[in-house]
């Protein structure tokens, strides 16, 4: 008999973090374009994995000396090996019993809507490599070509009138709400009680009928202290309380604040010449052509031009593996933890704080 | 509360098929840039993985029946996928505890600002010669572990002629993985005894005489293996007369005898393309790893290394 104790006990043997089951009803009000109930309509339930990014993968950063084993093992490793393992274990366990379970890791940028934009057709997405072709290393071996994320959606289109176009992808972070696994911070970082932001997600639509979860009910694990958008380098998480985004799950406000999403893809990668310690001081005092505006002066409006200036000038001062772009800045995560830890919020203990001095590194040029 | 031997325990039913403990101190007067300590600064100890690369698979490059599947099974799934799985599993085992977990998988296609070597097992290697300390304290990111030296440090074997990890059950035949954390673990001891006797197989057998007999110098030319270890050579069965033609030094090359520089190995990739990249960007390996699969057969039967028929029966789960 399937029942959602079994579905725990094998999710979280096989390496899931937590586990959680969600109605999908929730997403009544979501956009077309990202309702999961389009991949299976005969769909009852979403579950939800959860899996935690060590505390240690991030520590290189935090110390200002590692930076190449958070995208590595963090996204990477959890995105393509190792939640696909777990997937795979649960779905067989489900359509052992008869049901069918289709199985959804996170894909990466592969939608129609762009999660840059929220436009239609294909753009850039801040964790995968852009296809380019930089030479700028003395020891490059030889230019890098397509990235295994390569994509291009410009002519995607729904295959029958009652459908949407592929690949439908649906919001992780939302949907890791409706399955009771945490919330979503003013950083629109999603906040597990027991890891923090320190998670990324996995998912399975089935047709078995299995009594959802109630939402994350406990104390706010957010307290709007904006440690993140003080520690952001780029000044991409706006304070403002009045501008913030607001949705409504069942009843459940969820609101985080404004955020420059192109500007935190340039940061987020080259985090300018306080935080990215890959590029040389000549290399900012020379802004070759203008290109590294948007880091090195203020005010610059943010969009996919500048990102992919920065991008070019950059990208061989620090090559990325598996397809994901280098995790540099550690800004809105590092700072989160910091203080999700000092306030007491998260369930799980370290025996020693993830941060001991007052202020995190900064390069003095 | 974990301890030592919980953790080897674990890492065997995780699929390790050695681990050992490694005393943090033993990095004292370490280059800054391959010290533990610089990543976590609350570290303890190292904690090393070795998975074996199968018998299997090294007998079928001997025999010369298979190439291929060294660098699918030996090399990227052993690197990108097992131990990947594996460190995250230990990750937890450590953190539920309340210690950091610091994991260290290769990074195959970077190297410190020292390292004007390459790595002759990707396509695409960077020497991150460039980068600023943060506060002009610490070192120069990226701190690399240099693995083999961690293996020895962990008590699981001892550096061979060319600078590579010797195990006491699978000699050169495995890949390597590290935690460091702050766990306070008790570390093995060294081991006392080298398992590299200098008997100077790995050096005759390598195709492209990479490997010095010399004790004063670099022993291992890493940028003519890669060339090599590419396939430039007469032993390589997929080798035809349309490969390097037009080359003036081509039946030196061919002949093992000629020594690379960084520019002129690099000019011979492209044309050394017999079989395609794995993903992630492992090059076939087309030399057969001549010096590894010789050195493990010596190791075995000069009794220096032996091979237990299951690691569960070391430490008790």
């Amino acid at each position: 008999m399937l029942d959602k104790e079994l579905i725990r006990k094998v999710a979280l043997s096989s390496g899931a973090d937590d586990v959680g089951f969600g109605d999908l009803e929730l997403f009544d009000d979501a956009p077309p374009d990202m309702d999961p109930r389009y991949i299976f309509p005969r769909a009852k339930s979403i579950i939800g994995m959860l899996f935690r990014i060590p505390r240690g993968v991030q520590r290189g950063i935090e110390e200002g000396t590692q930076f190449g084993q958070y995208p590595s093992l963090a996204y990477g490793n959890i995105n393509e090996i190792f939640a696909p393992v777990v997937l795979y274990e649960v779905g067989k366990l489900i359509e052992d019993h008869g049901y069918e379970a289709v199985v959804y890791r996170n894909t990466g940028g592969r939608g129609p809507v762009s999660d840059m934009t929220g436009e239609k057709g294909s753009t850039l997405t801040p964790e995968e490599q852009i296809e380019i072709d930089a030479e700028i290393d003395t020891d490059k071996q030889r230019s890098s070509k397509k990235t295994p994320l390569h994509r291009n959606v410009k002519s995607t289109r729904p295959v029958s009138p009652e459908n949407r176009a592929p690949d439908l992808q649906f919001h992780f972070r939302i949907a890791g709400v409706i399955c009771g696994l945490g919330e979503i911070g003013w950083s629109k970082m999603f906040l597990s009680p027991k890891f923090g932001p320190m998670v990324r997600f996995a998912y399975i639509l089935t047709d078995a009928p299995l009594e959802p979860d109630p939402m994350y009910d406990g104390e706010p694990l957010c307290k709007r202290c904006m440690a993140c958008a003080r520690e952001c380098p780029g000044n991409c998480i706006s304070t403002d309380t009045t501008k913030s985004n607001k949705i409504n799950i069942g009843g459940k406000l969820i609101e985080w604040g404004e955020i420059d999403t192109w500007k935190c893809f340039v940061y987020y990668t080259f985090p300018g010449r306080k935080h990215d310690p890959f590029i040389p001081t000549e290399v900012f005092e020379e802004n070759k052509d203008g290109k590294l505006a948007i880091l090195e002066k203020e005010g610059v409006k943010s969009g996919e031009e500048e990102t992919l200036n920065v991008y070019r000038t950059l990208e061989g001062y620090f090559p990325t593996w598996m397809g994901y772009n280098m995790a540099k800045c550690g800004g809105c995560i590092g700072a989160c933890v910091n203080m999700l830890e000092k306030k007491g919020c998260l369930k799980d203990k370290f025996n020693e704080p993830f941060r001991t001095t007052r202020k995190r590194w900064e390069i003095d040029r | 509360m974990i301890n030592s031997e919980y953790i080897k325990s674990m890492a065997f039913e995780y699929g390790a098929d050695l681990a050992g403990i490694g005393d943090i101190d033993l990095y004292e007067g370490s280059h800054p840039r391959q010290d533990p300590r610089q990543i976590c600064p609350t570290a303890r100890c190292i904690i090393g993985f070795a998975f074996r690369i199968p018998k299997g698979i090294i007998e079928s490059m001997q025999n010369g029946s298979q190439v291929y599947n060294y660098t699918l099974m030996g090399v990227k799934a052993n690197a990108e996928e097992k131990t990947m799985i594996f460190l995250m599993r230990m990750a937890r085992i450590i953190e539920n505890e309340g210690y950091e977990a610091c994991l260290q998988r290769t990074s195959p296609n970077i190297r410190v600002r020292d390292d004007h070597g390459t790595n002759p097992e990707v396509s695409v290697s960077y020497r991150l010669s460039k980068s600023v300390s943060v506060d002009g304290k610490r070192p120069e990111p990226e701190v690399l572990l240099d693995f083999d030296k961690a293996g020895a440090i962990c008590g699981m074997g001892t550096l061979g002629w060319r600078g590579n990890l010797l195990t006491t059950q699978f000699g050169p035949m495995q890949r390597l993985a590290f935690i460091v954390t702050n766990a306070p673990l008790e570390p093995d001891p060294l081991l006392e005894r080298p398992i590299c006797d200098n008997c100077g197989l790995c050096s005759e057998a390598c195709p492209g005489h990479t490997i010095s007999y010399l004790v004063d110098g670099s022993r291992y030319d890493k940028w003519s293996c890669s060339v090599y270890y590419r396939g430039a050579h007469r032993s390589n069965p997929l080798m035809h007369d349309g490969i390097l033609k037009d080359h003036p030094e081509r039946e030196k090359i061919l002949n093992g005898d000629k020594k690379f520089s960084p520019e002129e190995a690099k000019s011979v990739y492209g044309e050394l393309d017999f079989l395609p990249p794995t993903q992630y960007g492992y090059v076939p390996c087309l030399c057969g790893k001549r010096c590894d699969t010789e050195c493990y057969r010596h190791l075995l039967e000069a009794g220096r290394i032996k091979p237990m028929k299951n690691n569960y029966g070391r430490v008790k789960i």
